[in-house]
C-alpha cells in the first residue's frame, strides 16, 4: 500500500508544471482550431442553400440553410446504406486479417536472430518503391486470382502493407526488449505463443496505431472498386461518392473538347453542397470510431511490471 | 545484401506471371484457335442476306459492348434481354455495359490491355482516344469486312463520315451518324435580352456584343455576364486548331502558330477590355464550372458549338431559356468526324458477327430506340408515330429506369424518336444543316504526334501557364503574348509546326 | 577433397539454419505470399518502361513480348524539356520542406499530447488533429477557394479589410503559394504522422522516466535524454520512407489545390504534374511508366545511401 502511494505521488512529481501545461494547451488548442475549422466549413457548406452560395460564396455564417444535399444522398435508390455495410464489413474483416499477417511478419523481422531478416526486410521494402504498374497488377487480380466482382477484391490486395510491416517492426524493437524473448524461449515457449501472448499484449500501442492506419486505408479506399468491381451491389461508400467526384472532374476537363456533347450531363451534376455532404458521410463514422483505437494509445506501460 | 539473388527472384516472378497469364488467357477468355473461325464460315454461307431471318445457320454469340454514361441504368438487364430477343435472327446475345464517365478511360485501358472480351467499345477524339488506340493496334481495320457484313451501315455513312475517318489508311472506328457540320456561336440569355431590350439579331462578331454587355453591366453591376471556360473562350473557338498549336488560315498554304494570327491577337485584346470592364469574372482562370450561375440566370452569354436546336437542348438541361446566334459559317471539320464512334477491338473473336449487329444499329429503328429510350410503356410512351414522351412517374426521365442519354453514341441518330419537348422537325433540320456544311480545306488530315511527343509535352506545360490567362483577358496581352511565344519556341513548338506541315504535305500528295 | 567436405559442411549448415529458422519463416510466410501475389507477380510490368506497348495479339503475354524495345527513349521525355531543372527543383525542395517541418511538428505534437496533464483534453486534440487527413485534395481545393477566392473569399472579404489592405488576387500571385502548399501538406498529414510518434512514445518504458526523476533530471532533460533518443528509431524509419519518395509528389496537392491556375505554374509544377499536363492530350502509357520508374530508382538510390549511413552509425536502427 505504502509503496503504491509513493509511486503515485512520485509520478505526480514527474509531470510537467502547471504553467507549461497551460502553454502547451494553448498551442494545441490553436492547432486544433486550424484543423477543425475546415471540417466545420465543409459541414456548413453542405447545409447551405445553393442560391446563397452563388450570391455570396462560401461562408461560416450563411443566410439560409438547406438539407437538400443530404436528401439527395440518402435517397434509397442511391444505395448508400448498402455501401456503408460493404465498407464496414470490408474494414473490420480486412483490418483483422491484415493485423495478423502484418504483425506475424513484423515479428519475424524484429527478431535479430532470424537469419533471413535482412533479405526479407529488403524484399518488403522494395515493393514500397517499385511496382509493375496498373495493367500487370490488374491481370494478376483478374486472370490469376479471379477477384473481379467479388468481395475479396476489396480485401485481399490491401492485406499486406509494407509500410505497416516496417513500422511495426520498428515499434516492436523499441517497445520490447529482446531479453524478454530470450526468457520466453528458455521457458520453452513456441514462436507463435511468444508472438501471441507476450509480444502482442506488450505492443498494444503499436497494434492500435497500425490497426487505425489499416482501418483508414480500407475505409478510404476507392481504387480497388474502381478497378475490380462492376457490380453495383459491391460498391463501397468511398467509391460511391468518389464516382460522383470523378465524373465531375472528368467532365469539367472534357467539356470543351467534346464540342458541347456533354452539356446536358454537366448540368445534371450534383452541386457543391452535395460534394461537401459526401465528405461528412465519410468522416462522420471515423470520428465516432476513433476513441476505440485511442484506448490503446494511452501512456503508462511499464515493462518492468511484466518482467517482475 | 544478395542483390543478385533478389534480381533473380524478381526475374523468376516475372516469368511466372507471364506463364500463368498466358495459360489462363488461352484456357479462359479466348478460344480463338482459328481467329476467323465459325462465325466467318457460317455467315459466309449466308452471303449478304444479313437482314434476313435465316438465323438458324449462325452459332450463338455474345456481344459485349461498352459505353460511358453517368451511371448504370437500373433496368439495363431488361434492355439487354429485349435487345437479345430482337436480335434472335442473328443469334446474338447483347450485353451492353455502361461505365461511369470518370472511370471509362481507365477501365477500357485495362480491359483492352488484358485482352478481356470486348466486342465493341465507344471511342472518340476526346475520351478513350481513338488515335492512340488505333496507333497501338488495339482496333480492327474493318475496311474490307464492313461493306460485306454491314452494307446498310456503310451506305448510311457514305461521304464525309466514311472518308473522313481514315486512320493509318484504314477504318478502325465507325462514327455515329449524326450532325456532321459544326458552327461556332453563342447562346444568349433570353430573359436578359427581353429585360434590357437587347438586339442580338445584329450580332455578327464579338465586337458587336460589347455594347450589349455594357448595357447589362450598367443595369446590374453585380453581374459578370460572360462565361469563359478553358477551350470555350472566344479567341480559342474561331479556327479549327490542330494539335493545339497549328492553324491553317484561309489564305495560307501552310500551318502557322495560332498566336501569330492577327485576328486572334485582336480578339485577345477585346477580351482584355471585357475583363477590365468586369464582363468576365476576375477568377475566370480558376473557375471551371458555371452551372450554378447559369441555373440562377446570372449568365448572359455562353460560347459553344452550335447545331440546330442547341439552344432548346441547353435551356432544357439548365431551366433557363437561351437563344442561339452563330458567327461562323457551317463547316465540316475532321475532328468532328471523330466526335463519337464505336470500334471493334483487334482481339474480338468474331468481328463479322459484331458488324452484322452494327449494321442493325444503322437500319433497325426499333432496336436503336430500345437502346436509346428503353421499352415502350415502361420508359416512354408514344405520343404519335415518331414522337414520344417519358413514361408517367419518371419525372421527365430523371427517375426512369433507363435514360442513359446515349442518343449520340448509338448507330444512326436519325432513327431516334423525338421527345415531345423537341422540335418535331429536328431531323429535317439536322439533314439540312449537314448538307449546308462545307468541308474545311484540310478535311481528313489527322496529325500523328508520335514524332514530336517530347516537344508537345513541353509545349503543353507552357500552354497551361499562359493560354487561359491570355484568352480570358486576365493578363496584359502586349507583354504576355511575346512572353508566351518565346516560351513556346524554347519548348520546341517550331518542330511541331514543321512536322505538321510535313505530314500535311504528305497528306495532300496522297489525295 | 577438402573443398568437397567444406561444401558439404556448408550445405549441412545451411540446412540446419533453415530448420532452426523454420518457425519464424513460417510466420513470415502469409505476408510473403500476399507480397508475392500483389507486388512481385506484377513486377514484370517494369519492363514496359523500355517498350512501346502495342495491342491486337491474342494474349497480353504476346502483346508484351512482341512489342518493340525502345530503350531509354521513354525517359528522354522529361529531360528534353526546358523546364526540367525547375520541376526537379520544385519537387525536391517541397519534399525537403515537408520532411523537415513535418517531422519536427509531428514530434512536437506527439510529445505535447503525451505530456498534457488532462488525458481527456489530450484525446480530444488527438482526435481533432487527425480530421484534415480525411479531406481529399479536391475538398481542400474548395476550402482554400472559400478563403482565397478573389471576390467571395473570406480573406478578401472579411479579414483583409480589418487591416485596411486591398484585396489580393491570390490565384495569380505565385509568391504566396510555396507557403500555402507547405501549409496544406502539414495540415493534412501532421495529425496522421503524430499518431505514429505518439504510439512510439506510449511504448516507452515508464520506469526509465522514474529512475531519471529520482536522479534529479527535470522534464526537459528527460525529453532530451530519454524521449528523443528512443524516438530516433521511428524518426529514422519515417525519414527513410520519405526519402524514398523524394522525387515523387502528391498530384492533388500540386494540381488541384492551386485550381490549375496557369500563373502559379512556376511554383506548383512538379514532375508528376508536368507529366500529367504533357500527356493529357496524347496519352502515352509507357512514358508515365518510365517516369514512375525513374522516380523510384532515384528514391531507391537515396534510400540505399541513407540506410548505409545509418547502418554505419547504429546497426540496429537501419532498415535492412
Amino acid at each position: 500500500m505504502k509503496t503504491k502511494m509513493a509511486v503515485v505521488s512520485h509520478r505526480k512529481g514527474n509531470m510537467i508544471s502547471k504553467p507549461a501545461d497551460a502553454v502547451i494547451n494553448i498551442i494545441l488548442m490553436l492547432l486544433s482550431l486550424i484543423c477543425i475549422l475546415p471540417c466545420i466549413l465543409v459541414f456548413i457548406i453542405s447545409i447551405t442553400d445553393e442560391a446563397v452560395i452563388i450570391k455570396n460564396g462560401y461562408s461560416f455564417f450563411p443566410e439560409k440553410f438547406a438539407v437538400l444535399a443530404y436528401e439527395y444522398l440518402l435517397k434509397p435508390e442511391g444505395g448508400i446504406f448498402r455501401a456503408y455495410m460493404v465498407t464496414i464489413f470490408v474494414t473490420v474483416f480486412g483490418t483483422c486479417l491484415s493485423l495478423i499477417v502484418v504483425s506475424m511478419l513484423a515479428y519475424a523481422l524484429y527478431r535479430t536472430d532470424f537469419k533471413y531478416r535482412r533479405v526479407i526486410s529488403f524484399l518488403v521494402f522494395f515493393t514500397m518503391l517499385f511496382s509493375g504498374g496498373m495493367v500487370p497488377w490488374y491481370l494478376v487480380c483478374t486472370q490469376i486470382l479471379h477477384l473481379k466482382n467479388t468481395i475479396w477484391a476489396l480485401i485481399l490486395p490491401m492485406v499486406m502493407s509494407s509500410w505497416n510491416v516496417i513500422l511495426m517492426r520498428t515499434f516492436f524493437s523499441s517497445m520490447i526488449p529482446m531479453a524478454l524473448i530470450d526468457a520466453a524461449k528458455i521457458d520453452g515457449c513456441s514462436e507463435i505463443r511468444t508472438w501471441w501472448s507476450i509480444v502482442l499484449p506488450l505492443a498494444k500501442p503499436a497494434m492500435g496505431t497500425i490497426a487505425l492506419f489499416t482501418a483508414l486505408q480500407y475505409w478510404n479506399d476507392w481504387y480497388l472498386p474502381l478497378m475490380l468491381i462492376d457490380d453495383k451491389k459491391l460498391y463501397n461508400l468511398q467509391y460511391l461518392l468518389q464516382k460522383i467526384q470523378l465524373n465531375i472532374t472528368m467532365m469539367a476537363s472534357l467539356a470543351s473538347q467534346s464540342g458541347g456533347k456533354l452539356d446536358t450531363e454537366i448540368h445534371a451534376l450534383p452541386s457543391e453542397g452535395i460534394r461537401m455532404a459526401m465528405c461528412i458521410f465519410v468522416i462522420g463514422p471515423i470520428v465516432l470510431a476513433y476513441p476505440f483505437f485511442q484506448r490503446y494509445l494511452v501512456k503508462g506501460i511499464t515493462i518492468g511490471s511484466v518482467k517482475g | 545484401m544478395k542483390k543478385r539473388s533478389i534480381l533473380r527472384f524478381i526475374g523468376l516472378c516475372m516469368a511466372g506471371v507471364m506463364a500463368l497469364v498466358s495459360l489462363n488467357g488461352c484456357g479462359g477468355t479466348v478460344s480463338q484457335s482459328g481467329e476467323t473461325g465459325s462465325g466467318m464460315a457460317s455467315s459466309e454461307g449466308m452471303g449478304n442476306k444479313t437482314d434476313s431471318s435465316g438465323g438458324g445457320t449462325l452459332e450463338p454469340y455474345t456481344i459485349n459492348w461498352y459505353m460511358p454514361s453517368s451511371g448504370e441504368p437500373a433496368d439495363i438487364d431488361k434492355i439487354n434481354a429485349k435487345a437479345t430477343e430482337m436480335l434472335k435472327d442473328l443469334n446474338i446475345t447483347l450485353n451492353l455495359n455502361f461505365i461511369d464517365w470518370g472511370s471509362y478511360e481507365q477501365k477500357m485501358q485495362n480491359s483492352i490491355a488484358s485482352n478481356e472480351k470486348v466486342d465493341l467499345m465507344w471511342t472518340s477524339s476526346w475520351l478513350a482516344n481513338v488515335y492512340d488506340y488505333t496507333r497501338q493496334g488495339a482496333f480492327l481495320d474493318i475496311s474490307d469486312l464492313a461493306p460485306k457484313y454491314a452494307p446498310d451501315m456503310a451506305a448510311t455513312l457514305k461521304g464525309e463520315f466514311w472518308d473522313g475517318t481514315v486512320l493509318n489508311g484504314g477504318h478502325y472506328a465507325v462514327p455515329v451518324n449524326k450532325e456532321k457540320s459544326a458552327q461556332k456561336g453563342w447562346l444568349f440569355n433570353k430573359k436578359m435580352i427581353d429585360e434590357y431590350g437587347l438586339d442580338v439579331s445584329k450580332v455578327k462578331s464579338a465586337e458587336d456584343i460589347t455594347p450589349l454587355l455594357e448595357k447589362i453591366k450598367a443595369a446590374d453591376p453585380t453581374l459578370t455576364p460572360v462565361e469563359m471556360t478553358s477551350g470555350n473562350s472566344i479567341p480559342a473557338q474561331q479556327w479549327p486548331i490542330v494539335n493545339n498549336y497549328c492553324v491553317l488560315l484561309p489564305n495560307d498554304d501552310a500551318y502557322t502558330l495560332y498566336i501569330d494570327n492577327p485576328e486572334w491577337q485582336s480578339l485577345v485584346k477585346l477580351m482584355r477590355q471585357w475583363y477590365q470592364a468586369g464582363y468576365i469574372k476576375q477568377d475566370a482562370v480558376t473557375n471551371t464550372d458555371y452551372t450554378a450561375e447559369e441555373k440562377a440566370g446570372r449568365i448572359f452569354m455562353v460560347e459553344t458549338t452550335l447545331k440546330p436546336g442547341k439552344a432548346e437542348e441547353y435551356s432544357g438541361s439548365i431551366g433557363v431559356d437561351f437563344v442561339q446566334v452563330p458567327y461562323t459559317p457551317t463547316y465540316i471539320s475532321t475532328a468532328d468526324m471523330f466526335g463519337s464512334m464505336n470500334a471493334i477491338p483487334a482481339s474480338c473473336e468474331n468481328p463479322e458477327r459484331v458488324l452484322m449487329f452494327m449494321n442493325r444499329l444503322y437500319s433497325d429503328k426499333a432496336l436503336v430506340n430500345l437502346l436509346v429510350y428503353g421499352i415502350e410503356g415502361t420508359h416512354y410512351t408514344k405520343v404519335s408515330d415518331n414522337i414520344i414522351d417519358f413514361a408517367a412517374g419518371t419525372d421527365d426521365g430523371a427517375k426512369s429506369g433507363y435514360n442513359p442519354g446515349d442518343n449520340w453514341m448509338v448507330g444512326d441518330q436519325f432513327l431516334d424518336y423525338l421527345l415531345k419537348s423537341e422540335d418535331p422537325e429536328k431531323w429535317d433540320k439536322f439533314k439540312a444543316f449537314n448538307d449546308e456544311g462545307v468541308a474545311v480545306r484540310d478535311f481528313g488530315f489527322v496529325f500523328d504526334a508520335s514524332a514530336v511527343k517530347n516537344e508537345l509535352a513541353a509545349c503543353e506545360n507552357v500552354r497551361a501557364a499562359y493560354e487561359n490567362a491570355i484568352q480570358f483577358g486576365a493578363v496584359d496581352p502586349d507583354t504576355a503574348i511575346p512572353e508566351y511565344r518565346n516560351k513556346l519556341m524554347e519548348a520546341g513548338v517550331q518542330k511541331v509546326i514543321d512536322e505538321t506541315n510535313r505530314q500535311y504535305a504528305e497528306f495532300k500528295s496522297s489525295k | 577433397m577438402d573443398s568437397k567436405s567444406d561444401k558439404r559442411i556448408r550445405t549441412r549448415r545451411k540446412v540446419r539454419d533453415f530448420k532452426k529458422n523454420l518457425p519464424l519463416l513460417g510466420m513470415a510466410l502469409p505476408g510473403m505470399v500476399f507480397l508475392f501475389l500483389f507486388s512481385y507477380l506484377p513486377m514484370g510490368g517494369i519492363v514496359l518502361a523500355f517498350k512501346n506497348l502495342t495491342f491486337g495479339r491474342k494474349t497480353f503475354f504476346e502483346n508484351f513480348m512482341k512489342s518493340d524495345w525502345v530503350g531509354l527513349k521513354n525517359f528522354q521525355y522529361l529531360f528534353s524539356s526546358p523546364d526540367c531543372l525547375l520541376i526537379i527543383r520544385n519537387t525536391l525542395l517541397y519534399n525537403l520542406a515537408f520532411i523537415i517541418l513535418g517531422t519536427c511538428l509531428s514530434i512536437f505534437i506527439a510529445i505535447a499530447l503525451n505530456e498534457l496533464l488532462s488525458k481527456r483534453l489530450s484525446k480530444f486534440y488527438q482526435n481533432v488533429i487527425l480530421l484534415p487527413y480525411f479531406l481529399s485534395w479536391v475538398v481542400f481545393s474548395y476550402l482554400f477557394y472559400a478563403f482565397l477566392s478573389i471576390d467571395h473569399g473570406i480573406l478578401n472579404r472579411s479579414i483583409l479589410p480589418l487591416f485596411g489592405t486591398q484585396p489580393i488576387a491570390w490565384y495569380s500571385e505565385p509568391k504566396y503559394w510555396p507557403g500555402f502548399i507547405v501549409f496544406a501538406n502539414l495540415l493534412k498529414y501532421t495529425g496522421y504522422n503524430s499518431v505514429v510518434y505518439l504510439a512510439a512514445l506510449t511504448g516507452i518504458d515508464q520506469e526509465l522516466y522514474e529512475v531519471a526523476a529520482l536522479d534529479g533530471a527535470g522534464k526537459w532533460d528527460q525529453i532530451r535524454h530519454i524521449t528523443i533518443p528512443l524516438l530516433m528509431n521511428v524518426v529514422i524509419i519515417m525519414t527513410i520512407f520519405s526519402i524514398g519518395r523524394i522525387f515523387s509528389s502528391d498530384f492533388g496537392l500540386f494540381y488541384q489545390l492551386p485550381m490549375q491556375s496557369g500563373q502559379l505554374i512556376g511554383v506548383t509544377n512538379t514532375i508528376d504534374t508536368y507529366v500529367y499536363r504533357g500527356l493529357i492530350n496524347n496519352g502515352d502509357f509507357a512514358i508515365s511508366t518510365a517516369t514512375g520508374m525513374m522516380q523510384s530508382v532515384v528514391g531507391f538510390g537515396l534510400v540505399l545511401i541513407t540506410n548505409a549511413v545509418v547502418r554505419k552509425i547504429d546497426k540496429e536502427k537501419a532498415m535492412f
